[in-house]
C-alpha cells in the first residue's frame, strides 16, 4: 500500500479493532485508490485463506501411543507380579518338611491369637482427611452421618489454593457424607470413594473405615 | 461455580494425580487434533508433528503439578506444544527458502500412504509458512487457524499484546510477499 496509515488500519481492521466508523471511512479511503483496494483485498483473502486451512487429523493409533509412553515402567512391573503370582510351578515335597510347615502355622497362628484376642479394636478411632477444591468459596463445611448432617458444626480449613481440609476421627464403618459451600449449596465430593443415592436424587459421597 | 468444561478438567487432573494415569485418556482425545494441527503448522512435517505433539502430551502429564487450577488446560497445553516445536526448530533449519516453494508443491509427497496421511496439510498453505521465520508463523497459526484472541496467545507465547500485533502485522506482509514471489494464487474452496 502506497499509504502506510491506512496500510496499518487494514491491518486493525482484520484484527477486528477499528470501530464501525473507522471501518467505513478506511473503505471508502481504499474505494479512492486502486493499488489500495488491491493490496487490501490481498490481506483480506489471505486471512480467509489460513482460516480455512482447518484442522488435521493426527495418525489414527496417536491417543494408544501417547496412553502407551505413559507408564510403560509400573505397567511392566505390574506384569512380572502377576507372573511371579500365578505362574504354575511343579512342586516337590516330603513327609518331614510338610510336618515342619504345619508346626510353624500352628505356633504362629496361637501367638497372634494370644496377642490380639479380640481382633483389631472396633471402638478406636482412626482420622480420615477429606479434601475439597473450591477457590470461590468462603465457607465450606462437611455434614455426614457423623455430625447428624449438620451443615454448620464441622467446618474445613482453608489450605491455600483454593483447597479445604478437615480431618475427622471416626469409627470403622461407612458414613455417608456431603460438602456444605458458603452455608447454602451442597456438593458431593468429586473424589469419594464410592456413592450413595439419597433417595431424593441426589448422590451422597461414602467413605468407609476399615477394621 | 465453575465452568462444566473447566470444572470437568480439573476433576480429571485431580484423577491424573491421585495415580489413575488412564483418567488423561479424555484428554487426550479431547485436544488431541488442536495439538497435531498446531505442531504440523509450525514444523510442517507430519513425523515431526506427530512427535512433538506426543511429547507435548508426555510433558503435560509428568508435569499436571504444575497445573495452576483455575486457568484453562488447553492454554497450558498450547504452550507446551509451541515450547515443544521451538525446542525441534533449533535443531534444524526452521524455514524453507522461498526458492523451494513451487518444489514442494510440485512434488507431492513420495508414497501413496505417506500422501494420505499429509493430504491437504502438504498444500500451497504449508509451502507458505513453512517459508516464515518461525516467531511469525507461530503467530499466525494460532491467531489464524487456530482463531485465538491475542490476550491468550500472550499466555501462551508469553509476550505482551501490544508485541503480538505487530508480530502477525509483519507475519501477514511476509506471507503476501512469498506468496507473489512464489507465484500462489488464493482459491476458495
Amino acid at each position: 500500500m502506497k499509504n502506510d496509515n491506512a496500510q496499518e488500519r487494514v491491518h486493525r481492521l482484520l484484527d477486528g479493532e477499528l470501530t464501525e466508523r473507522e471501518r467505513n471511512a478506511l473503505l471508502r479511503q481504499i474505494n479512492e485508490h486502486p493499488e489500495d483496494r488491491e493490496a487490501y483485498s490481498v490481506l483480506r483473502d489471505q486471512a480467509a485463506w489460513l482460516a480455512q486451512a482447518g484442522e488435521l487429523e493426527p495418525p489414527r493409533n496417536f491417543t494408544g501411543q501417547v496412553m502407551a509412553r505413559l507408564t510403560p515402567e509400573p505397567r511392566r512391573r505390574l506384569a512380572r507380579l502377576r507372573d511371579f503370582l500365578f505362574r504354575s510351578r511343579p512342586l516337590t515335597w516330603n513327609m518331614a518338611s510338610a510336618l515342619a510347615v504345619a508346626a510353624v502355622l500352628i505356633i504362629t497362628v496361637g501367638v497372634a491369637v494370644r496377642q490380639h484376642p479380640a481382633g483389631v479394636a472396633r471402638n478406636e478411632s482412626v482420622t480420615v482427611r477429606l479434601n475439597f477444591y473450591a477457590p470461590q468459596a468462603g465457607r465450606v463445611a462437611v455434614a455426614g452421618d457423623f455430625n447428624r448432617w449438620q451443615g454448620d458444626s464441622t467446618l474445613m480449613v482453608p489450605q491455600g489454593g483454593g483447597v479445604w481440609t478437615v480431618d475427622l476421627p471416626l469409627r470403622p464403618g461407612t458414613y455417608s457424607y456431603m460438602f456444605v459451600v458458603d452455608g447454602n449449596l451442597w456438593v458431593t465430593d468429586p473424589d469419594a470413594e464410592t456413592f450413595r443415592d439419597d433417595g431424593f436424587g441426589n448422590r451422597n459421597a461414602v467413605v468407609r473405615v476399615r477394621t | 461455580m465453575f465452568g462444566q468444561s473447566s470444572w470437568d478438567e480439573e476433576r480429571i487432573i485431580r484423577q491424573c494425580l491421585n495415580g489413575d494415569a488412564d483418567a488423561f485418556c479424555v484428554l487426550v482425545e479431547r485436544y488431541k487434533i488442536m495439538a497435531y494441527t498446531v505442531a504440523y503448522r509450525i514444523l510442517g512435517d507430519a513425523d515431526s508433528a506427530n512427535d512433538a505433539a506426543q511429547d507435548s502430551f508426555i510433558a503435560a502429564f509428568t508435569s499436571l503439578k504444575h497445573f495452576r487450577f483455575g486457568s484453562k488446560f488447553s492454554t497450558w497445553l498450547y504452550s507446551i506444544i509451541v515450547n515443544k516445536c521451538r525446542d525441534r526448530l533449533r535443531a534444524e533449519k526452521d524455514t524453507v527458502p522461498v526458492e523451494d516453494i513451487r518444489e514442494l508443491r510440485a512434488d507431492p509427497a513420495g508414497n501413496p500412504e505417506q500422501q494420505a496421511l499429509e493430504g491437504e496439510a502438504r498444500s500451497e498453505v504449508q509451502a507458505a509458512l513453512s517459508a516464515l521465520p518461525a516467531e511469525y508463523r507461530e503467530v499466525l497459526v494460532l491467531k489464524h487457524i487456530q482463531g485465538l484472541a491475542y490476550a491468550e496467545m500472550a499466555e501462551i507465547l508469553g509476550a505482551s499484546v501490544a508485541a503480538l500485533k505487530v508480530r502477525a502485522h509483519r507475519g501477514r506482509e511476509m506471507l503476501r510477499a512469498v506468496m507473489e514471489k512464489a507465484g500462489i494464487v488464493y482459491e476458495e474452496r
